[in-house]
């Protein structure tokens, strides 16, 4: 029993967001050499759909049905998130409350949050509009990638307390960062003039140097974990923990080839190229124009920055619990430093049904998504232990109407 | 077998998120893609357009074009003119002592000018040219005044020369020439009382220089040719005759009416002025004089009628010898317009050629100057026309207005995405009058591509008006394709109310894309 026990709390929580930070720690009672392999690609968001988020990750063709769902789901203010974490992880038992770890991760993490006409004319365009101003405001967008070398230390305390530190070394590869605070694009009635007052920024990581592995910058990133016992149970082998934990406290600084564009109450407009005789003007005008004029302005006002990308760090407690010898639940919240970032509340619940596969079933709640529900299942042979999550089945099944997508996969062997 | 397995797993995941991420969509675009004003101005020659200066006034395209020119030459050319003396004994032989004369003369050479008679001449250019021929077995010198001729500082032409020694059978031929330039020679001759006269001395002389007296018979002879050459008036003062000029039946091109095509155009309040500068010191006078407009695309000629074209006359002009020019110009013109001729009929064929024909007579009235007509070098009679045609418009109907628009739509990428929909040419017609335009897309070698608008979308005038052009794939092809795109406009009408065409009118035109485009992240 109890080694069933241990395969559920390893299994507990690895999603959510705060998936990673649970499975370099480990078990609370265990501090046992493995191997640890696993990849976790999940898309939240408020109003892009399973349809939508499977059709972006899969590189499909987006057609009017699906981006009329999008309509549908989109409120004023839509948030999403996206990341891709693909993960190898070493940890030795140096001593029998010590553990030492190594994991390689690259992680690929997308965020953001767009107003309302921001998402209209992005997916829609300005076509079927008549006049309009689009109200471009309180809108950012960060994308990262970066990989981390981190080395882990797990302490366990006389009192069966567990700390867990880890400092990693971050390559930067690549930055994009886009906020509009309060940008207006104005189109005339029949869309002969267009006016763009900006405020905003954007900024990019050196655009010629993109490969994967590649470095751009440098960063640290902390993760900190305390674990209590605690079970609101009296049975004694029906034990629980408490666990505190930040995770992504770090940052990362990428070189001063970087390019930000910045506009501060900026003001452009256009009417087309202008041909002030259009029976006798020069040929090459239309070689040489296009209405590419507007961007073009706006991209030239850039300059070389050195900018530092703070991680959204995770804080959050959650509570494992063991409700009998073979189910277990998990339950707990957990903010990210994201803008317009919603405290998320989320529950698991699993059943050993033999020694080889264990079912589970869980739900979660805000962050940046909505209320979303999904399952999974672990198999278990000997000290090969493989899992298989998603924490939206809803959105699988209903990809039209529902939001969010994901995957969690898992592959852990004691050595 | 578990190795295995993992080995698997780390396979199947390290394969992920590559090319992953890459959606495509169809967004609508609608923006502006070019914007111009299409105004009468830009449809004629900007010389012949002339703008009003404030937004209220009627603008009007003027057009100047001469028809004839007389020049001086058309009047009288002064000919080379020979005179001949001949020196011979009549008897002897006579000894003739170094110095002593020969012969001594007086000479007239007169100017055959058809019933022109010149007092005065001041020559621009031209030559004296001497011939002579002597058998004279000695150095004779040979000397030429024409006394009543004068050059600024005072001194008449005159010239000395030496003839070198002949002999019978081998005599000498002496030739040289004398610049007449800037010379005023009176041409009354010697008693002033004649006309196209030069009178000269001149003298045949041994030369003081001979060493010895020299015994001359009759074989020897001097023979001394004078001949005025190339010579060109500055300035000359007589009569000229009354003379009477046919200028044959011709044409000049009339440009400012190649802009329209086909259709009719009544102006309201055309204006066109025949005017005519007289630069000569003679009366002038047009007589049986034929203006007519013709379309060589429909080969219809009319004709302007009007009695002003039978009366044009024109006083000499002013000598004022101390002013620059030195003469004053009498001009007059002779303005046609609906009320005094059929101008309206002569313009409504949209004439392209204008045709005419006159007789032109000089001194009508005779010698009524007393010979003080006068010419200068280089000035004339200049006749020609110039026309006046506001923007106003008594009747527009299928007035079909043509232009191309040379241009290069380079194939890029980019456009491949576009979907579907619309070019929309948003025309505002500020003009009170009704417009329908047209584009042809032509290639290099003139084939007609595609007719990416026909004349099916009339434009009422003042109001602004959304014409989708259908764009796709094949329309862009034949964008690509095209290099000159025709541009024409059907102007009509339709109110009996006289138009006009103010300054600030025209038709604003605005390209803008309104069609699908495919979004492909990359």
């Amino acid at each position: 029993m109890r080694k069933y026990l241990l395969i559920v709390f390893f299994s507990a929580n690895y999603f959510f967001g705060n998936a990673q930070f649970q499975q370099y720690f480990g078990n609370l009672d265990t501090l046992q050499t493995q191997l640890n392999i696993s990849s976790e690609n999940y898309f939240q968001s408020n109003f892009i759909t399973g349809k939508i988020a499977s059709d972006i990750v899969f590189s499909k063709f987006i057609t009017e049905e699906t981006k009329n769902s999008l309509l549908n789901r989109k409120g004023p203010y839509n948030h999403a998130l996206f990341e891709a974490k693909q993960q190898f992880g070493i940890q030795y038992r140096l001593k029998k409350n010590i553990a030492l770890g190594l994991t390689l991760e690259d992680r690929i993490l997308g965020y953001g949050s767009f107003f309302d006409e921001l998402v209209v004319l992005a997916v829609f365009g300005n076509r079927n509009f008549g006049e309009k101003t689009f109200r471009l405001k309180d809108s950012y967008f960060n994308l990262v990638r970066f990989q981390t070398l981190l080395p882990t230390f797990s302490y366990q305390l006389k009192n069966n307390h567990q700390l867990k530190v880890g400092v990693g070394f971050i390559n930067g590869q690549r930055l994009i960062q886009a906020n509009t605070s309060n940008s207006n694009m104005y189109v005339s009635e029949f869309g002969d003039y267009i006016e763009m007052n900006v405020y905003g920024s954007f900024t990019t990581s050196d655009t010629s140097n993109t490969g994967f592995l590649t470095n751009n910058g440098n960063g640290i990133n902390i993760q900190l974990s305390y674990q209590i016992p605690f079970s609101f149970l009296e049975d004694e082998y029906l034990k629980g923990k408490l666990e505190f934990f930040v995770k992504d406290l770090g940052f990362v600084s990428f070189n001063d080839k970087s390019l930000s564009f910045i506009q501060e109450n900026e003001f452009y407009n256009y009417e087309g190229v202008q041909i002030p005789n259009l029976t006798n003007y020069p040929a090459r005008i239309f070689q040489e124009q296009s209405p590419d004029t507007l961007l073009d302005d706006l991209l030239a006002q850039n300059s070389l920055v050195k900018p530092t990308f703070n991680l959204p760090f995770s804080v959050g407690v959650s509570h494992v619990q063991a409700l009998s010898t073979k189910s277990v639940i998990n339950y707990g919240v957990v903010y990210r430093n994201m803008t317009n970032y919603r405290p998320m509340a989320f529950c698991y619940y699993q059943n050993q049904l033999n020694q080889w596969l264990a079912l589970s079933g869980n739900f979660h709640f805000l962050g940046m998504g909505n209320f979303a529900v999904g399952g999974g299942l672990d198999l278990s042979w000997n000290s090969l232990t493989f899992s298989m999550n998603t924490a939206n089945l809803n959105g699988l099944i209903f990809k039209q109407s529902q939001t969010g997508l994901g995957v969690f996969a898992n592959l852990k062997y004691n050595l | 077998m578990k190795n295995f397995l993992f080995a698997i797993f780390l396979l199947a995941f390290a394969s992920c998120n590559l090319d992953l991420g890459k959606p495509s969509w169809d967004t609508g675009v609608k923006a502006p893609i070019l914007s111009s004003t299409l105004s009468l101005d830009q449809l004629v020659k900007d010389s012949l357009f002339i703008r009003g200066a404030n937004a209220g006034d009627i603008s009007y395209i003027q057009y100047r074009q001469n028809l004839i020119k007389l020049k001086v030459d058309s009047l009288f050319k002064l000919p080379d003119t020979t005179n001949t003396e001949v020196f011979q004994l009549p008897f002897g032989p006579i000894a003739f002592a170094p110095g002593q004369v020969l012969t001594q003369d007086t000479t007239t050479t007169r100017y055959r000018l058809n019933g022109i008679q010149l007092h005065e001449a001041t020559f621009r250019e031209g030559k004296l040219a001497l011939e002579v021929f002597s058998n004279i077995q000695e150095e004779i010198q040979i000397q030429y005044l024409i006394p009543n001729s004068s050059k600024p500082g005072g001194f008449p032409f005159s010239f000395s020369i030496f003839v070198p020694a002949g002999s019978i059978s081998n005599p000498t031929i002496y030739r040289d020439t004398f610049d007449l330039s800037d010379y005023i020679v009176d041409l009354r001759g010697k008693n002033q009382d004649r006309s196209n006269t030069i009178t000269a001395l001149f003298s045949a002389s041994i030369s003081p220089n001979a060493a010895a007296n020299i015994s001359l018979n009759t074989s020897d002879y001097i023979t001394i040719n004078t001949t005025l050459v190339n010579t060109i008036p500055e300035y000359v003062r007589g009569f000229f005759s009354n003379q009477t000029f046919e200028v044959e039946k011709q044409f000049a091109e009339a440009d400012v009416f190649n802009i329209f095509k086909n259709g009719k155009v009544v102006f309201g309040d055309p204006n066109v002025s025949l005017f005519i500068e007289n630069q000569l010191g003679v009366d002038f006078a047009g007589v049986g004089f034929k203006i007519s407009g013709k379309n060589t695309t429909t080969g219809n000629e009319v004709e302007l009628q009007s009695p002003l074209l039978n009366n044009i006359k024109v006083s000499r002009a002013y000598n004022e010898p101390d002013n620059n020019p030195q003469y004053r110009a009498n001009k007059i013109t002779a303005t046609f317009r609906k009320e005094n001729s059929n101008l309206q009929d002569v313009l409504a064929i949209n004439p392209n050629e204008i045709w005419y024909e006159a007789n032109m007579e000089v001194n009508p009235l005779g010698n009524i100057s007393g010979y003080n007509d006068f010419v200068y070098y280089n000035t004339g009679i200049q006749l020609g026309i110039e026309v006046l045609l506001p923007m106003f418009f008594d009747e527009l109907s299928n007035l079909e207005i043509v232009d191309t628009a040379a241009y290069i739509f380079e194939k890029d990428p980019a456009y491949d995405n576009i979907q579907d929909g619309f070019i929309q040419l948003m025309v505002k017609n500020n003009f009170e009058f009704q417009i329908s335009p047209s584009l042809i897309i032509f290639s290099e070698d003139g084939e007609v591509l595609d007719t990416l608008l026909d004349y099916s979308t009339p434009i009422p005038g003042e109001t602004t008006r959304m014409i989708p052009i259908p764009v796709n794939q094949e329309k862009l092809g034949a964008l690509y394709d095209g290099k000159k795109m025709l541009v024409r406009m059907k102007i009509d009408h339709f109110s009996s109310t006289a138009i006009r065409a103010y300054t600030s009118d025209n038709a604003e035109i605005t390209l803008i894309s309104d069609f699908n485009y495919r979004l492909n992240i990359k």
